[in-house]
């Protein structure tokens, strides 16, 4: 049994409370199944108390991420399968064996490099599994499995917000915003975490998915700024992030989008009314073409209502 | 993928019988979260009641259980028209502004309680005295009489240009440039704008006592007419009859959430950290004080001729 990270148990609340996704730690156990390969390794969450914690439970064995004995070959083909199943038209089979398969292929060889694109497509099945249960499943397994793969990129950190930190930070706090909105409860120290993850990620590569960190920040900032304890800023610290997004990466038109709402809510109409237009206007994205109807569709129902 | 939450629907089948199933399909348990002010829509909300009905039906054994979620009390009474419900969680000022018509009993209150704050911008008003003929925005003002009559009975609400608001926010915003001459918050609100370091310009004139935010109800199975009538034949409730059984089995639920899995994010969605009894000898003078505002049954039309549901909804909503 060979283990990628010392086990530390988990002080209670105190430190949970602090910062939740730090104070959880790993433990190594034996996976079910050593494999043909023999060096088996088990990442599991140890229980906590948070509800990032709860979550994490509830993944049981799912969470489990197995230490892949591939050679350096091996497992570059393994990563170019993943990206292929990945790849658009994205389908929740596609996507699910692309989560199959990167399950698999995680080893310290090429620095996890599927451990985060595992993670990557349980957000996705998080948002778009067709049953609800399955998309509370695979956004819990996502949170699991990302804060194992955050733990992993931090193990052999040799410098602060390296690059590598980006996919796994940004894709776990895409997870836990998908279970947040399909559990419909999640309490403080949760939102704080996926505050927590995504500026990890923004700190670490800004420009990821199209400016992506920014613009989750922005608009997580922008839809808790009514509701007291989960409120992470004002309005305005949203919209500075949306505009960073936009202005760094002005081409999504998500991050048009996303400032829009915002400006509307700021009660600034007529920058948002050209920002509608820029979104209706817009072409979809290569990588995100399924997402691209539903924009427009919000689009044209902003445009209705200026 | 970056939609949040938001950043909080009940009805089972029913259980006559031992199994708790339905009688029939249509023989639904309903429960009807109101929480007047709260940020949020009943769409926003939808997430948070299937995961509130799932952990009611393992709790209680009840089927179909189907919860609505309801944030400005005119929404609430159309729901509420449309489809009665048996359990609720409804805010204070929702119970004591509609408790008589619909045949509300207090079983549960939600803990911890909460103040409420009126603030305004520094070098403007310094008392409630000062905001007579002046806009002042808040959450708590869906319930205007709540605040008026219990809450800050020294101020004179009425005189107040109220601007209820479901995003404080917005109206602190508003406050900084002046467009309110106060807001009301409540004691999440003010402590979470006061972290952020929104307050910061801001004085605070007034502190109520506290109150629970919410309190758990059992709707009467057939809510007498109106509140006159409610009021004046005194039997719309009492506190010695027993409330429904499914009533009370929801409520023993709700009491058991903040020990079980999953319950305290449901409380924290709430607002709250748990419920528990009512404490009847704090509760009931309240009712009492608020009811002394309300002008007195008219005893003999009403037992020669009872006022209709629907002319008594509309005196409520524009009240």
């Amino acid at each position: 049994m060979r283990r990628i990270l010392p086990p530390r148990r988990a002080t209670p609340s105190a430190t949970m409370a602090a910062e939740p996704m730090r104070a959880a730690s790993l433990s190594a156990r034996a996976a079910g199944a050593a494999g043909a390969a023999g060096a088996a390794l088990a990442l599991v969450a140890a229980l906590g108390c948070t509800s990032v914690d709860a979550v994490i439970e509830s993944a049981g064995d799912d969470a489990v991420l197995v230490e892949a004995d591939l050679d350096p070959a091996e497992l570059a083909a393994r990563i170019d399968e993943i990206d292929a199943l990945w790849r658009e038209p994205r389908s929740v089979e596609r996507v699910t064996a692309s989560l199959d398969l990167a399950v698999r292929s995680v080893s310290s060889r090429n620095h996890h490099a599927a451990a985060w694109r595992a993670v990557r497509a349980c957000a996705w099945l998080g948002r778009h599994h067709d049953e609800r249960e399955a998309r509370l499943e695979a956004s819990a397994r996502g949170i699991a499995l990302g804060k194992a793969a955050v733990e992993l990129s931090r193990a052999k950190r040799v410098r602060p917000h390296a690059a590598r930190d980006a996919e796994p930070n940004y894709f776990l706090a895409l997870a836990m915003g998908a279970y947040c909105e399909e559990k419909g409860t999640c309490d403080t120290s949760f939102v704080r975490a996926m505050h927590d993850r995504a500026s990890a990620a923004r700190m670490a590569e800004p420009g990821l998915d199209h400016c992506g960190p920014a613009r989750f920040l922005g608009k997580l900032i922008v839809e808790t700024a009514d509701y007291p304890g989960y409120a992470l800023g004002d309005l305005e610290d949203g919209v500075a992030l949306l505009r960073e997004a936009l202005a760094a990466c002005p081409d999504f038109p998500e991050n048009a989008l996303f400032l829009a709402e915002a400006l509307i809510e700021l009660g600034d109409d007529d920058e948002a009314r050209a920002l509608i237009e820029r979104v209706l206007a817009s072409r979809a994205p290569s990588d995100h073409s399924a997402e691209h109807g539903e924009w427009i569709a919000r689009a044209r129902e902003l445009a209705g209502e200026r | 993928m970056q939609r949040l939450p938001p950043s909080l629907r009940f009805l089972a089948v029913l259980a006559a019988c031992s199994t708790l199933r339905a009688e029939s399909p249509t023989d639904t348990l309903r429960v009807a979260i109101v929480q007047s002010g709260y940020p949020g829509s009943p769409r926003a909300a939808e997430s948070f009641l299937k995961t509130l009905t799932a952990h009611l039906e393992a709790a209680t054994g009840f089927t179909g259980i189907t919860a609505t979620y309801d944030n400005v009390p005119a929404g609430a009474l159309a729901s509420l028209e449309k489809a009665p419900a048996a359990f609720g969680v409804v805010s204070l000022g929702f119970y004591l502004e509609h408790r008589h018509r619909l045949g509300l009993r207090a079983l549960l209150e939600t803990s911890p309680q909460e103040k409420f704050f009126v603030i305004a911008k520094k070098g403007g008003a310094t008392s409630l005295a000062d905001l007579r003929q002046s806009s002042v925005a808040g959450g708590a003002l869906h319930e205007p009489r709540f605040v008026g009559w219990i809450v800050f009975p020294e101020a004179a609400v009425d005189e107040w240009k109220i601007e209820p608001t479901l995003r404080p926010s917005r109206a602190l915003r508003s406050l900084d440039r002046g467009e309110h001459r106060a807001v009301v918050l409540n004691s999440r609100e003010y402590h979470s704008y006061e972290a952020l370091g929104s307050l910061q310009n801001t004085t605070t004139i007034a502190e109520s006592k506290p109150f629970p935010v919410a309190v758990a109800v059992a709707f009467a199975e057939k809510p007498p007419a109106s509140d006159e009538d409610a009021r004046g034949l005194d039997g719309a409730k009492t506190e010695d009859d027993p409330p429904n059984p499914r009533a009370a089995r929801l409520a023993t639920a709700f009491s058991e959430l903040a020990a079980t899995k999953g319950g305290s994010e449901l409380l924290a969605t709430m607002g709250c950290r748990e419920f528990r009894a009512v404490d009847r000898e704090r509760l009931e003078p309240i009712e009492r004080l608020f009811d002394a505002h309300l002008p007195a049954p008219k005893e003999s039309a009403r037992a020669e001729n009872p006022p209709a549901a629907s002319s008594d909804a509309k005196r409520d909503d524009g009240r």
